[in-house]
């Protein structure tokens, strides 16, 4: 299986209450993603927090998958990889993943180095947020 | 009359296509076979459910996949047929009416489990063209519940953000700091880890 690059798939915490609600592996998010995560039109949250990451390869013609909680699997992502468009573009299948259940699919082009924000369930007074982005593309 | 004209005047009929004179010669085929109209019926009726199931709006995805897909079933079809199944009675030939449902139902059962939501709010920058920006977003897909999806796009029509609303919320007691043992995976997942470890 030929790798062409790697995703980094990251799983935050928004809420207004006490963020300490998400338990002890949460973590702070750093100020440069905390900006963007500020700047998504229609999600205002006063805190947010760092769930987990993970940072799988992306293998040709393979369903690859994420898991951005370990050690739980509660919350898991599949990525397939569908075709390259130039050199900083890549269209693939995202699968979103709840307790062995397949909730959603999507098919977006991601451009290298942006964020898609996947905003998802409310869990302890707050929503999950997978951001999902393409860390490196081999050429 | 030629097997070619009688399939393209069924072909009409189905469609409600039909001129005057064309009805004329449609109608004197029925009274020459009485099966024939009701074999015509059922197919219309089939056609047009599938019609009323499927958004006219809404292109399946992939489509140079599902075509390819779609023309290869069709060659494997031709040449699995023997000379003398190509020679059988007319009234048999209507098979070629089924191809269109056929393809329909194709269409159909890839759309089988899902719910397509096309982006139900586009939000651009300013001054940026809405149109040029939608044929770039994505579509999303749901495994059966009555989600919604708001797909956001940013100043350069890239996707940003995809807002999922109607999610069942995750329990409060799951705790993700703990190892789930009990949690079952999907079985796709398992497969894909044994083939990357193989």
């Amino acid at each position: 299986m030929k790798s062409i690059g790697a995703m980094n798939v990251q799983l935050f915490f928004a809420t207004n209450e006490d963020p300490a609600a998400a338990g002890g592996i949460a973590k702070r998010v750093p100020e440069i993603e905390l900006k963007k995560l500020q700047a998504i039109q229609g999600l205002e949250f006063e805190h947010y927090r760092l769930m987990g990451r993970d940072m799988p390869e992306i293998l040709k013609g393979y369903e690859n998958w994420a898991t951005p909680l370990l050690p739980s699997k509660e919350i898991l992502v599949s990525f397939q990889p569908i075709r390259k468009s130039g050199d900083k573009k890549l269209q693939m299948v995202l699968e979103y993943w709840q307790s062995k259940r397949k909730v959603f699919s999507v098919n977006p082009i991601l451009t290298m180095g942006k964020t898609l924000y996947l905003v998802g369930p409310e869990w302890r007074k707050g929503r999950l947020i997978l951001a999902v982005k393409i860390e490196k593309l081999n050429e | 009359m030629k097997k070619e004209k009688t399939e393209e005047l069924f072909v009409k009929w189905i469609d409600g296509q039909l001129t005057s004179e064309e009805e004329v010669r449609v109608v004197t085929l029925f009274q020459e076979n009485e099966n024939l109209e009701a074999e015509l019926q059922e197919m219309k009726s089939v056609s047009g459910s599938l019609a009323e199931e499927i958004p006219a709006s809404v292109d399946p995805p992939y489509c140079d996949f599902f075509n390819s897909q779609l023309m290869r079933k069709v060659d494997l079809e031709i040449q699995s047929r023997t000379p003398s199944e190509m020679r059988g009675r007319q009234a048999k030939s209507f098979r070629w009416a089924w191809a269109p449902v056929g393809a329909l139902a194709l269409v159909l059962s890839f759309f089988a489990g899902h719910r397509i939501s096309r982006p139900a709010t586009v939000t651009v920058a300013q001054g940026q063209e809405e149109g040029r920006l939608i044929q770039f977003l994505p579509t999303v897909y749901f495994a059966g519940e009555s989600l919604e999806a708001e797909v956001i796009a940013d100043s350069d029509g890239d996707v940003s953000a995809i807002f999922v609303h109607g999610l069942a919320a995750i329990r409060d007691d799951i705790d993700f700091a703990t190892v789930t043992t009990s949690t079952e995976l999907p079985k796709s997942y398992a497969r894909s880890e044994a083939r990357r470890f193989d």
